[in-house]
């Protein structure tokens, strides 16, 4: 056998980046939409940067020390090398190198993510109104939430969709329920609040670059801005039972005024009181 | 399969390396095949009713074996087919064909077929888990699920618009699919499903049902003839396997009272647009007073009080049992009887639950949200449980106050039961 | 090492193909194919079955009344006391002792509350004065928690007024086809549509031990016996075998060894079969042993 096992070690990289290079070219055999699907959230470009930046510097790593492992293989292959074998003890430097350089990048990363993750996780939209001091814009500054627009409730297996209604609050009389349809405003911003009803969910939204984890107990908020109409997917992101597959929803991003025009259809359906029995039976 | 492995074991002693790594390969793809060849090649088939035959059993004395089960499911099966191949034998001529879409039959049953041949096996890819093949609630998610899964097949269905003891109506049967029931395990498949999907899906509810009451309807009957001597034997086949009893009489009465279903939904006029919020003559006043009188109606008239509680919180009967659960026990008490209890499980029956009323402070409406919901709710009781219609001596007003008081409650504030009328409390 | 390896990649096939057992063989019935080929067939032609030539059957050769009493010979069964669990107050006033009463034993060991109807009588030959349509209505109450009748019998079609004398509310439930709230002094009308071969249980969900009976029928040929044990069913069609189908609450159909007109007889089924000479009252006086109840 011999280097037949480092050609298989070869292999590894080489059908790695292949399969990456393949998947990236989206729209050609055999990969076909195997690449990040269509970005339609203002911000979502942070998080695919990110995500790139990311892939590129392990994918440098993961290339370099899979050549490395290779060529160690082949030059000292057993058959090959009649030689004594030599032995290292401690290399202080080497030590450093391999410690410095990770924590580094580590650290890079670090924070090169913090405004991606303070635009995603902390900076929930709002309007800044005047602090204690009465002057705008310094450190005491209060800041107004903007209100969820709907709350989304994952439960095995579904989403549960419950929009503020007329009076902007969840949790009144007038709330609008819907079941895996949520339709949003384009080019607005938009948070969501979402929860669980009974296990650990995760509301994913592909298109949105938006992936929540849905803690039973705790009401978290989403927010992003989406700039283009269209239909996609609400996909449940966390392993949740046997119907965890179930949990696809629909979401769909129209205009202000289709987006108006379709609450109030959906008010009215649930305001449905009337049932008459069709003339032909 | 664990008897082929014995010889490769022993043979691992082999000396020559190539033929080591092929019997390393070969042991190490044996799991993989025995995985994939182990489990569900062989296709499914119908259950049997056996809990209602031993319901049927004790009570007219006979034992459900041999030739007079082989009957019965003979019988069902010239009448119903397989799950592979479900067909309704002879049910053009009682009308079944105004049910049905044979068509959609065949879109919804067979097994699971891949991704992108969709539109086959729909029953078996999303509801055979809980609801079961058969149809009889006893997939295997069921015990693991509060409430069970529903057993189609004594026809009983709880959420619809047609008064207890009819069927319900097509529209009901989809509304159920699409919307899912909310506070059970029931999903939604609006988004997972086309609507002819859905369509094909409730057809086949609809077979399974028709094939779980005549199966119950054949049980019952078939323990009515002797199989005592080979003459009776014959005499009991010649008569019971006839097309006039299997078709004329079972199915046709079965069918009948699917095909006029439609007809029976309650109507209703519509609630007073003073009291809906998104009408231009919305009136909170107004409202308020219905709600109040509602308040009145739960205590009084309407007696909603007497089971779901004098806090609404659905505490107030919490021992009775739903009629899947009566049907082989009688009455809620027998199901404390630890040999009757026996044998329902030992039948394959799921453990009784008591069927708690509804926690009206949540919120959570399983059969819908909509006022017309509630309505039919209220108006015509829940089929398979013992919420009763409201009495015929209340008015669609006053159903309508009640619907208005149920739909105010989760808004309520628990700390305030000052509106409770005192003779409320001294009941219990 | 290696060796354990090896045992468990040997064991791990056979705990899976052990983890898909599935459901006990007593769930499936293996059915002959040929014979449900065979039914099929003949299920899927068209016209009515085989036997389409219509057997001349003779009519009955004139009319006849039953009549007759249940009696208990020895000593009542213990009745069962019920637990009134919810608004004693109405349901037991004083705190009394209500019992099922599904034994009722009237005087001279008279037996209550027997249900005893002619099965499958030729439409044709019902009698003018048994034919459906009754539409005298019964009057169904419920006192102190309890419904007075406890078994009704009525025709399809026929109005059944449902009062509550209670200051309670209740709600009737007929088995599977009805159940309607009756507010507290109130009543409410029903009408049964299907004709049932046994009685139905009618009960009150919010007081789960009120118990009463229901049978509905096409015909006018049943009868509920009186306290006393006794019943009458007049105008059956007579010269013509009838199958009579005989139900106490306790013991469903009534079978079994008993005496019938003073001759020990064995029923099967609840049921038993029977001639009636024209123009001519036939006796039934049955007495049925007070082992039959234990």
């Amino acid at each position: 056998m011999g280097r037949f096992w480092s050609l298989l070690f070869l292999a590894v990289p080489v059908l790695g980046v292949g399969v990456f290079a393949a998947a990236m070219m989206t729209d050609s055999w055999p990969l076909y939409n195997h690449w990040l699907p269509r970005d339609v959230s203002e911000k979502g470009y942070v998080i695919d940067n990110l995500f790139n930046t990311i892939l590129y510097l392990t994918g440098i790593i993961f290339v370099g020390t899979s050549l490395a492992l290779f060529w160690f293989l082949w030059k000292y292959d057993g058959e090959k090398n009649s030689g004594p074998v030599r032995f290292l003890h401690g290399s202080h430097t080497l030590e450093i190198v391999w410690s410095i350089i990770p924590a580094a990048t580590l650290l890079f990363i670090a924070i090169y993510q913090m405004n991606a993750w303070a635009d995603a996780k902390i900076d929930r939209p709002g309007t800044r109104l005047a602090g204690a001091d009465g002057r705008m814009n310094t450190e005491d500054d209060l800041i107004e939430f903007q209100s969820p627009i709907a709350q989304v409730t994952g439960r095995q297996f579904e989403w549960r969709i419950r929009y503020a209604g007329r009076d902007g609050v969840v949790g009144t009389a007038d709330d609008v329920h819907t079941v895996n349809d949520l339709h949003l405003p384009v080019d607005e911003e938009v948070v969501l609040q979402i929860k669980s009803d009974d296990v650990l969910h995760s509301f994913f939204l592909p298109n949105c670059r938006l992936k929540q984890d849905v803690v039973p107990g705790m009401k978290q908020m989403v927010w992003f801005k989406p700039k283009e109409v269209g239909s996609f997917d609400i996909v449940c992101a966390e392993l949740c039972g046997w119907g965890h597959y179930k949990m696809k929803g629909r979401m769909t991003i129209e205009s202000r005024k289709d987006f108006d025009q379709w609450l109030t259809d959906q008010e009215h359906i649930q305001q449905e009181s009337s049932f008459a029995l069709s003339e032909e039976e | 399969m664990s008897c082929c492995l014995q010889p490769c074991l022993t043979s691992l002693g082999e000396s020559n390396p190539m033929k080591r790594l092929r019997i390393f390969w070969a042991l190490l793809s044996m799991p993989m095949i025995g995985l994939m060849a182990g489990c569900g090649t062989e296709s499914p088939d119908f259950r049997v009713n056996s809990v209602y035959m031993e319901k049927i059993s004790r009570e007219l004395e006979v034992k459900f074996d041999g030739q007079r089960q082989e009957d019965v499911y003979t019988a069902l099966t010239a009448m119903f087919g397989t799950p592979d191949l479900p067909v309704v034998t002879g049910g053009q001529d009682v009308g079944v064909t105004e049910l049905l879409n044979v068509d959609n039959l065949a879109m919804a049953a067979g097994p699971v077929i891949k991704d992108y041949e969709a539109g086959k096996g729909l029953y078996r890819q999303h509801c055979a888990h809980c609801h079961g093949v058969t149809g009889d609630g006893y997939g295997p998610t069921a015990k693991f699920l509060n409430p069970y899964p529903r057993d189609f097949r004594m026809g009983t269905f709880k959420f619809k618009s047609t008064p207890v003891g009819y069927r319900p109506t097509d529209d009901d049967l989809t509304r159920i699919v699409r919307n899912g029931i909310n506070g059970t395990a029931m999903p939604s498949f609006k988004e997972m499903l086309d609507s002819g999907q859905i369509d094909a899906i409730v057809d086949y509810v609809k077979y399974l049902a028709l094939r779980g009451q005549t199966e119950r309807s054949l049980i019952s009957l078939s323990g009515d003839y002797g199989y005592e001597t080979p003459e009776e034997t014959a005499d009991t086949q010649a008569e019971l396997l006839s097309k006039e009893v299997l078709v004329d009489d079972i199915l046709g009465s079965i069918v009948e009272e699917w095909t006029t279903a439609g007809e029976t939904a309650t109507e209703a006029e519509g609630r007073n647009p003073i009291y809906d919020f998104s009408s231009t003559e919305f009136d909170q006043g107004e409202l308020d007073e219905s709600i109040a009188r509602g308040q009145q109606l739960y205590y009084g008239a309407g007696a909603c009080v007497t089971c779901h509680g004098p806090t609404q919180l659905g505490d107030g009967q919490t021992t009775d049992y739903d009629n899947w659960t009566k049907d082989f026990f009688g009455e809620a008490a027998k199901v404390a009887d630890p040999e009757l209890l026996d044998a329902y499980l030992s039948a394959g029956g799921l453990p009784p639950r008591n069927i708690i009323p509804r926690n009206l402070r949540q919120g959570v409406y399983r059969g819908g949200r909509r006022p017309i919901d509630i309505y039919w709710r209220v108006k015509n009781g829940i089929d398979g449980t013992p919420m009763p219609a409201a009495s015929s001596q209340l008015t669609d007003d006053d159903v309508w106050d009640i619907v208005n008081f149920v739909l105010s409650i989760p808004f309520q504030s628990l700390s305030q039961p000052a509106d409770m009328p005192e003779f409320a409390r001294d009941r219990n | 090492m290696l060796k354990r390896f090896w045992t468990i990649y040997t064991l791990l096939p056979i705990a899976f193909l052990a983890g898909c057992g599935g459901s006990p063989e007593a769930d499936f019935v293996q059915v002959n194919s040929a014979a449900v080929d065979e039914l099929r067939t003949q299920l899927a032609s068209s016209g009515s079955g085989t036997e389409s030539d219509q057997e001349e059957q003779v009519g009955p050769s004139g009319y006849a009344t039953l009549r007759g009493r249940f009696v208990l010979d020895g000593s009542p069964p213990p009745q069962i006391k019920l637990d009134i669990s919810k608004d004693p107050a109405i349901c037991a006033p004083g705190g009394k002792d209500v019992f099922a009463n599904d034994v009722a034993v009237g005087a001279n060991g008279g037996l209550a509350n027997i249900v005893i109807f002619a099965n499958g009588v030729n439409e044709d030959w019902v009698h003018d004065s048994a034919k459906p349509g009754r539409t005298e209505e019964i009057i169904f109450d419920q006192r102190e928690c309890v419904f007075l009748t406890h078994v009704v019998g009525i025709q399809t079609g026929q109005p059944m007024k449902v009062l509550n004398s209670d200051p309670v509310a209740h709600n009737l439930k007929v088995s599977t086809t009805f159940n309607q709230t009756i507010p507290e002094g109130k009543s409410v009308p029903f009408v049964a549509s299907k004709e049932l071969n046994s009685p139905e249980k009618m009960s009150c969900s919010i007081h789960p031990w009120m118990t009463a009976y229901l049978l509905v029928r096409n015909d006018g040929y049943f009868a509920v016996t009186a306290e006393d044990g006794s019943f009458e069913i007049s105008n059956l069609p007579a010269g013509i075998e009838l199958e009579f189908r005989v139900w106490h609450e306790r013991l469903n159909g009534i079978k079994g060894d008993l005496q019938v007109n003073g001759s020990a007889e064995t029923w099967k089924k609840g049921r038993f079969e029977m001639t009636l000479e024209p123009s001519q009252d036939q006796e039934l006086n049955v007495v049925l042993p007070a082992a039959m109840f234990n």
